[in-house]
């Protein structure tokens, strides 16, 4: 992958346009799968050869004054493909909807995972400062602006910001901004207020670093648990993981095996923290507009049936506040709680 | 033509405002005996179960070479090829080979709404008698291939060139071969029934003792009419069998209190659920024979009782806004209020048991002052039900519960119950059928038996 770089007349950061010309859209996906492999295996290869991954209470070499590169990584031509949409929402149970016209209406959770390799390719670049491999996802708000269509081809711009204290390392935000390309007729590109400047999508996932010193964070009471009714169980064989890597491309291996996720430090493969978001934002079935927040607990240790409850005012589109937490009904913990409003 | 030309039936065409006003009767019924699955009827399908229910009532009702209006069955867990399983059971039959099958399907309910619709049909002019009925084996379930086969299949079905055939045959994987039972979870919960039944149970604080006590009664009532012999003129023996396996005359209250609870253990609150309490899964067929009163004379055939009217509803229960099975709940005081009448006016209540719990759940709901004014709407609480009325001969407890089969098995049993009491006290006689279902619905019926004929 080559690159060219400027700097954003918005953000003054500077920007690294991915060299994915626009006709090569429809390929996108697959240049971008072998990105994130590529990439995946940078992480684990600095994180199994390079030092061992931060444990907590050692400082990491970087020290307090780590800092998040001032760059935004920019990628256009990427397509919401039909079969991969399809694919994706057979796993996580979402029903595409789809319009009198024929069009499909994009599911939020796959325009998370279709944008996730430019997330990658920033985590794991060479000036990135902390380990990819080892970042746990701690929760992740999304902006879903307007609907995006099945076909439709959306560019990315990703940054990564607000690098700050947690009280088990460091956390900080990956920013992904989901625009449409301008159409005929529109004013200049990227100008301000411009219709297709606004994101149709902006999703904002925080990582935590476990270890990494780069401050004392401030005592925060985390509420008690208190369970919910169940309404819903979810059944997850061993192959959660896989399934998901499958139409997520993200092929981490702390959700692909029992074997890869110990070899990483875990005791067993867990479900990805953006299958389980994905399942319960379909679970709730709204159409976009809409903003929904997900906040992860306890890892979700495959296979498993977590209890998981409801809580929603209305449905489809007379829907404006839901809930739903997904939790271990013999431990009491949290897995997930994803709230939506609109 | 709407009505039957058969030489047999005289009746003339009939005007639309006469039409209307005619009466549906219960004029016979039949069931195989139930058998818990896996067990004696492990390799009978639900075509041979329900030709089998459907011979003993042709048999006890001379309808031998009959040309009826309809015949309307089904099963909740049918094979694809049985498609036509109710017509295929007529073709199978002594029934003339030109009386048509309808299959009906709405879960447990099935077997009411096979007797709504030919009751229907019969009160609307259209026909004159029909049979209504359900089947079920748990034995006899579907097998299904995975997702993943079945869309390589198509694909491959689709695909023209041989090019395309390897294709999407390279799709397969080896974990798609694996054969797929079918679920018996709620689709949009992911939770059992039981599961679903265990949350009400928890929320109407339903006791152990409670449930088991429901579930003694049904044994040892169950077992009294089997022994009185009230079952002689409704059960036809199949293969060898001749009462219904699950039953458990001896039964008491301390074996079903040694059982472990299977349900709701995952619960805050104390699990009361056992497979005691609970219906097990059961193999066997019902059906009952709906007539005019003037089909009937012809044949000298008793009006056992009048089907006067059904309700039907259904219960948002995705989000735990209610309950599952609470259904009826919401069905019978719409039904009792069309109807004129009120909980009191009932001789004889008939609550399906899917679960012990269920029963006691839909009881204290109608008892509960709040719960009628908040969730149906009533100034009064729909009141309480005397033990000794419900479920007189014992339910699916002790019967079973082939799914599609119950429906029609409680109108058989309640038809013949209420017009024995109509006779004796010389007086008219009202019962009440509820049966709830998956996907949170309820379906409730009405019956009434006279002393004459």
């Amino acid at each position: 992958m080559t690159e060219h770089h400027d700097t954003s007349p918005e953000t003054g950061r500077q920007r690294i346009v991915l060299d994915t010309a626009p006709s090569l859209g429809g390929l996108y996906a697959k240049a971008a799968g072998s990105t994130l492999v590529r990439g995946a295996s940078t992480g684990i290869r600095r994180a199994l050869k390079g030092a061992p991954l931060p444990r907590p209470g050692k400082r990491s070499p970087g020290g307090p004054d780590l800092g998040l590169p001032p760059v935004e990584l920019v990628a256009s031509g990427l397509a919401v493909d039909a079969e991969g949409h399809e694919a994706f929402c057979r796993v996580v149970g979402a029903r595409p909807r789809s319009s009198p016209s024929g069009r499909t209406e994009a599911f939020s959770g796959y325009l998370h995972a279709m944008a996730f390799p430019v997330a990658m390719a920033l985590l794991t670049r060479d000036d990135f400062p902390l380990p990819t491999v080892g970042l746990v996802h701690l929760a992740n708000t999304v902006e879903h602006a307007a609907p995006v269509f099945v076909g439709e081809t959306l560019e990315a711009v990703v940054r990564a910001e607000d690098l700050r204290p947690h009280r088990a390392g460091a956390a900080f935000d990956v920013v992904v901004e989901l625009r449409r390309p301008p159409a005929d007729g529109d004013t200049a590109p990227g100008a301000p207020g411009t219709p297709w400047n606004r994101p149709v999508w902006t999703g904002r996932s925080v990582y935590l670093a476990r270890g990494v010193d780069v401050g004392t964070a401030a005592e925060s009471e985390r509420p008690a648990f208190v369970p919910p009714v169940p309404t819903a169980r979810w059944q997850l064989g061993s192959g959660t993981g896989r399934e998901y890597a499958a139409v997520s491309g993200d092929v981490n291996p702390i959700h692909l095996s029992a074997a890869s996720a110990r070899a990483l430090g875990m005791k067993g493969a867990i479900a990805h923290g953006m299958y389980t978001a994905s399942r319960a934002l379909a679970m709730l079935d709204a159409p976009a507009p809409l903003r929904w927040e997900v906040e992860f607990g306890a890892p979700l240790l495959l296979p498993a049936s977590p209890a998981v409850a409801v809580e929603r005012d209305g449905r489809g589109s007379d829907l404006h506040d839901g809930t739903v937490t997904v939790w271990d009904a013999k431990r009491k913990r949290p897995y997930a709680v994803l709230r939506l409003h609109r | 033509m709407s009505s039957e030309s058969h030489p047999a039936t005289t009746s003339q065409p009939t005007g639309p405002q006469e039409r209307s006003q005619r009466a549906a009767w219960v004029v016979a019924g039949n069931r195989t005996p139930f058998a818990r699955s896996g067990g004696q009827y492990a390799s009978a399908s639900v075509q041979e179960l329900f030709t089998a229910a459907l011979e003993g009532l042709i048999a006890r009702a001379g309808l031998a070479g009959e040309r009826l209006g309809a015949v309307a069955g089904g099963a909740v867990l049918k094979q694809p090829r049985s498609f036509n399983l109710v017509r295929e059971s007529v073709l199978g039959s002594a029934l003339d080979p030109q009386t048509p099958g309808i299959d009906v399907q709405q879960a447990c309910a099935t077997g009411m709404e096979t007797t709504s619709l030919i009751a229907n049909k019969i009160r609307c002019g259209q026909i004159e008698a029909g049979i209504a009925g359900g089947v079920d084996s748990a034995s006899d379930a579907p097998i299904v291939v995975g997702e993943g086969l079945r869309r390589v299949l198509l694909q491959l079905n689709r695909a023209r060139s041989t090019a395309d055939k390897l294709k999407a045959l390279s799709k397969l994987r080896p974990g798609d071969l694996a054969p797929v039972a079918p679920g018996v979870n709620e689709p949009r919960t992911g939770l059992s029934m039981g599961e679903h039944q265990a949350i009400t149970t928890a929320a109407w604080g339903l006791t152990r003792q409670a449930q088991d006590e429901i579930a003694e009664f049904s044994h040892h009532r169950l077992a009294e009419a089997w022994e009185s012999g009230f079952f002689d003129d409704l059960v036809t023996p199949f293969r060898g069998v001749t009462r219904d396996t699950n039953l458990r005359p001896d039964t008491s209250m301390e074996k079903l209190g040694g059982l472990s609870p299977v349900f709701g253990t995952s619960l805050d609150t104390e699990p009361t659920m056992t497979a005691g309490n609970s219906t097990p899964l059961t193999d066997g067929a019902s059906a009952v024979l709906i007539a005019t009163q003037e089909w009937a004379a012809e044949r000298g055939l008793p009006l056992l009782a009048e089907v006067l009217d059904f309700e039907t509803a259904a219960v948002d229960f995705v989000d735990g806004h209610e309950g599952l099975l609470m259904a009826p709940a919401y069905a019978a005081p719409r039904l009792l209020a069309r109807n004129g009448l009120t909980l009191q006016d009932i001789d004889l209540v008939e609550i399906h048991e899917a679960f012990a719990a269920t029963v006691l759940a839909i009881l204290a709901a109608w008892e509960d002052a709040e719960f009628c004014r908040d969730r149906l709407g009533l100034e009064q609480p729909v009141g309480a039900v005397d033990r000794r009325r419900l479920n007189v001969h014992g339910s699916s407890l002790a019967a079973g519960h082939p799914f599609a089969a119950t429906g029609t098995r409680i109108v058989a049993t309640l038809a013949k119950e209420l017009k024995a009491r109509a006779v004796a006290e010389d007086r008219p006689v009202t019962g009440l059928i509820s049966v709830c279902a998956a996907g949170g619905q309820g379906a409730v019926a009405l019956l009434r038996a006279y002393p004459g004929n």
